[in-house]
């Protein structure tokens, strides 16, 4: 099977929206989310099971469908065997997923962290988005609170414009655009013989390029009617972010998919996406843009 | 107990005082011509010993600098802690997720900008050691070939990452990548340093070399892993907790001097424990910007001049001044480092102008270089001769180095 057309092709609008069923204690939750979001956009479900295909659990599913009042005909049951995250990245890849919903717990056990679950593990390595619900609702209500990371990254602009769609989709009017200021390296450059005040201006013209890029990278956004705060936080990639969003208690957070597929180093060595997988704070939407970053960046 | 008397303890004091206002003047000067700041260090130190004033004034010169009593073992000590904390303030600014983040670039620049210069070096030495002064059948000439190689693949981060704030390229892809590269060689560099003077100083002990490794590896493992796991769990308590700044100091400088007496203790040396203690303390995501500020401040401005003039103390740079040594070591580090960082960011996708810009921010040594030199030669590793010629081509790099990043990347600020 060709891919080659999905080349290019922007994150949104959804028209497929995979779902793994793992039969989970949330697993229903997850599908009244999953159902509600395929209702709006009008996207077809796809359920992704991995694991033996029986009857009682084809039953499960349909009557879980049923009960959500979803019109069977819309969706898909998907089974697959053997590694389960082979398994849904595979599923996912064959029906030309926009969006993958996966449940996630906020935080897990340091073992499991370092060798990766499953829904991590997807995060890490999948080539479509990723809706990372940290607590699904069996009612399930729009977004409210939505942020969106802003980085010099090729792949923003379609991540913001993401966040518009979702905006039309949920109806949510305004979105926290937030850009992290990192100050790694000044105090070693400017530690020998400057001024006091040369640190401070050094520092001042950092954060005012960081707000200049800002609000340039906003001008992606055309006409819209959605209220756009902006905000620039101090401190590492990932970890401030992580930590401005569970402080003001977000809804979601809207973030690039990783350039490169993210490894055991990087969970050693944390950094930007490995600090928010961590300890999740708040729900996640991970948005998988397909123009490849590391031969745009000229 | 021996202890300073009354008049040493004035004469310690007066000598402390003259290298620290002496070097604050000559770097002041020094900033209107961007020099380094350890340029002005090292000029002090030269005319301050037996170089000019030792010369000049030989009796005044043993009385404020004296080679016998307990003032030199006193200013020994405050030497020694000097490394050890300009090893933990470079380790604190080497972040590997830096590395782990610019990817392929990065990888290709900072493994071509060490194994390059180190071939350099190592052949060089190991076929001619006639050239550095070596009979050709020493018994530390494989050790010397070995050093050589290390001294020329490391690369001097504070002064490179000086020279990409000054050039407004510290934020640009060129700036990531030799900022990420110089971390790893770094890193790299000082790791194979310390296995060299290790098995140096148990030469003809045939178990050390894999003792030494395993010693290094699980040390380096333990500390970038769970130690770093359990300082991140500390720091939020302490910063929150225990008096500001204060209490952060105090861990800090107690983690680096406990972690530099253990690899001493395991016969590693002091630096390694320093160093990796830098990484596991600078790395993580609760330190404050200002703490670490604080931290640097502190360790360059009254460790870094005192260890810098003490080297022109120490060490006649006229008598040892060979011409031929230092020509031969400069163009051996401008070959390596040039060929290497360059070939490696070409061949990670930059542009070949651009790549030339990575090869000769990379080819800045600094302070870095000067600090392996002198423990090279504190070790015996290391003649004066060749000394002398680590310590200019670590200068004559770094000067040359922004002009020329300057002209390559045509400065276009990000």
């Amino acid at each position: 099977m060709s891919f080659e057309h999905l080349k290019g092709k922007p994150p949104y609008p959804f028209h497929t929206i995979c779902m793994a069923v793992a039969f989970s204690p949330r697993w229903e939750s997850l599908l009244s989310e999953s159902a509600f979001l395929s209702r709006l956009s009008g996207a077809k479900l796809v359920l992704i099971h991995v694991g033996e295909k029986t009857t009682t659990k084809e039953q499960k599913i349909l009557k879980a469908l049923e009960a959500r009042q979803y019109d069977i005909s819309k969706a898909q049951i998907i089974w697959k065997k053997g590694n389960t995250v082979k398994g849904i990245l595979e599923a996912c890849k064959e029906n030309a997923a926009d969006l993958l919903v996966l449940g996630a717990l906020r935080r897990e056990n340091l073992l499991n962290f370092y060798l990766g679950s499953v829904a991590r593990t997807i995060c890490r390595r999948a080539k479509c988005s990723i809706l990372l619900l940290e607590n699904p609702r069996h009612t399930p209500a729009p977004f409210k609170k939505v942020f969106v990371h802003v980085s010099d990254n090729p792949k923003t602009p379609h991540t913001l414009q993401t966040a518009e769609y979702l905006a039309g989709l949920y109806g949510f009017n305004a979105i926290t655009a937030v850009r992290e200021i990192d100050f790694s390296g000044v105090a070693m450059a400017t530690a020998d013989s400057v001024t006091a005040g040369d640190t401070t201006r050094t520092k001042r013209e950092i954060s005012q390029t960081e707000e200049d890029s800002l609000h340039h990278a906003l001008k992606v956004f055309k006409d819209t009617g959605l209220e756009i705060k902006e905000k620039t936080i101090k401190g590492k990639p990932g970890f401030a972010l992580s930590n401005y969003t569970r402080e003001k208690k977000a809804d979601l957070l809207i973030i690039n998919s990783p350039d490169q597929k993210l490894g055991f180093l990087d969970r050693v060595f944390t950094h930007d996406l490995e600090f928010i997988l961590e300890d999740l704070p708040s729900n996640v939407l991970i948005v998988h843009s397909r123009i490849n970053a590391n031969t745009s960046h000229e | 107990m021996n202890k300073l008397d009354h008049g040493e303890l004035i004469i310690f004091l007066c000598s402390l005082s003259l290298m620290l206002i002496s070097s604050r003047v000559l770097a002041e000067l020094g900033k209107k011509w961007k020099l380094p700041l350890v340029m002005g260090e090292l000029i002090v130190g030269i005319i301050l010993g037996p170089s000019v004033f030792g010369m000049l004034f030989p009796d005044s010169f043993s009385t404020i600098f004296p080679s016998t009593g307990n003032v030199p073992v006193a200013m020994d000590g405050l030497i020694s802690l000097s490394v050890v904390l300009l090893l933990f303030v470079a380790g604190m600014e080497v972040q590997l997720p830096q590395l782990l983040k610019q990817g392929k670039v990065a990888m290709f620049t900072s493994t071509f900008s060490m194994v390059i210069p180190f071939f350099t070096g190592f052949l060089t030495a190991h076929f001619f050691p006639g050239f550095f002064g070596l009979p050709d059948d020493g018994p530390n000439n494989f050790y010397f070939a070995l050093f050589l190689g290390t001294a020329l693949s490391i690369s001097a981060l504070p002064v490179i990452a000086r020279i990409l704030m000054d050039l407004n390229l510290f934020r640009s892809k060129i700036g990531m990548v030799i900022i990420a590269s110089a971390m790893f060689n770094d890193l790299v560099g000082w790791i194979i340093f310390t296995v060299i003077l290790s098995l140096f100083r148990k030469t003809g002990d045939n178990g050390s070399v894999w003792y030494t490794i395993i010693a290094i590896l699980g040390f380096g493992l333990f500390m970038l892993t769970l130690g770093k796991k359990i300082i991140d769990r500390i720091l939020p308590w302490i910063q929150n907790k225990i008096s500001w700044p204060g209490g952060v100091l105090s861990f800090a400088f107690s983690l680096c001097l406990i972690s530099a007496a253990f690899t001493e203790a395991i016969h590693l040396h002091a630096i390694l424990g320093a160093f990796i203690a830098g990484i596991a303390v600078g790395d993580s995501v609760h330190l404050h910007e200002k703490a670490r500020e604080i931290i640097h401040q502190f360790i360059t401005n009254f460790f870094a001049p005192l260890f810098f003039v003490s080297i022109g103390i120490k060490v006649n740079f006229i008598e040892n001044f060979d011409l031929g040594i230092v020509l031969f070591i400069c163009l051996l580090a401008y070959f390596g480092k040039l060929t290497g960082a360059s070939l490696g960011a070409w061949w990670g996708g930059m542009t070949g102008r651009e790549a030339l810009a990575v090869g000769f921010g990379m080819n800045a040594r600094g302070a870095m270089e000067i600090i392996l030199g002198t423990l090279a030669f504190n070790e015996g590793l290391i003649n004066s001769q060749v000394y002398v010629a680590l310590v200019i081509m670590a200068l004559v790099t770094s000067i040359t180095s922004g002009p020329f990043i300057k002209k390559f990347s045509g400065v276009n600020p990000a």
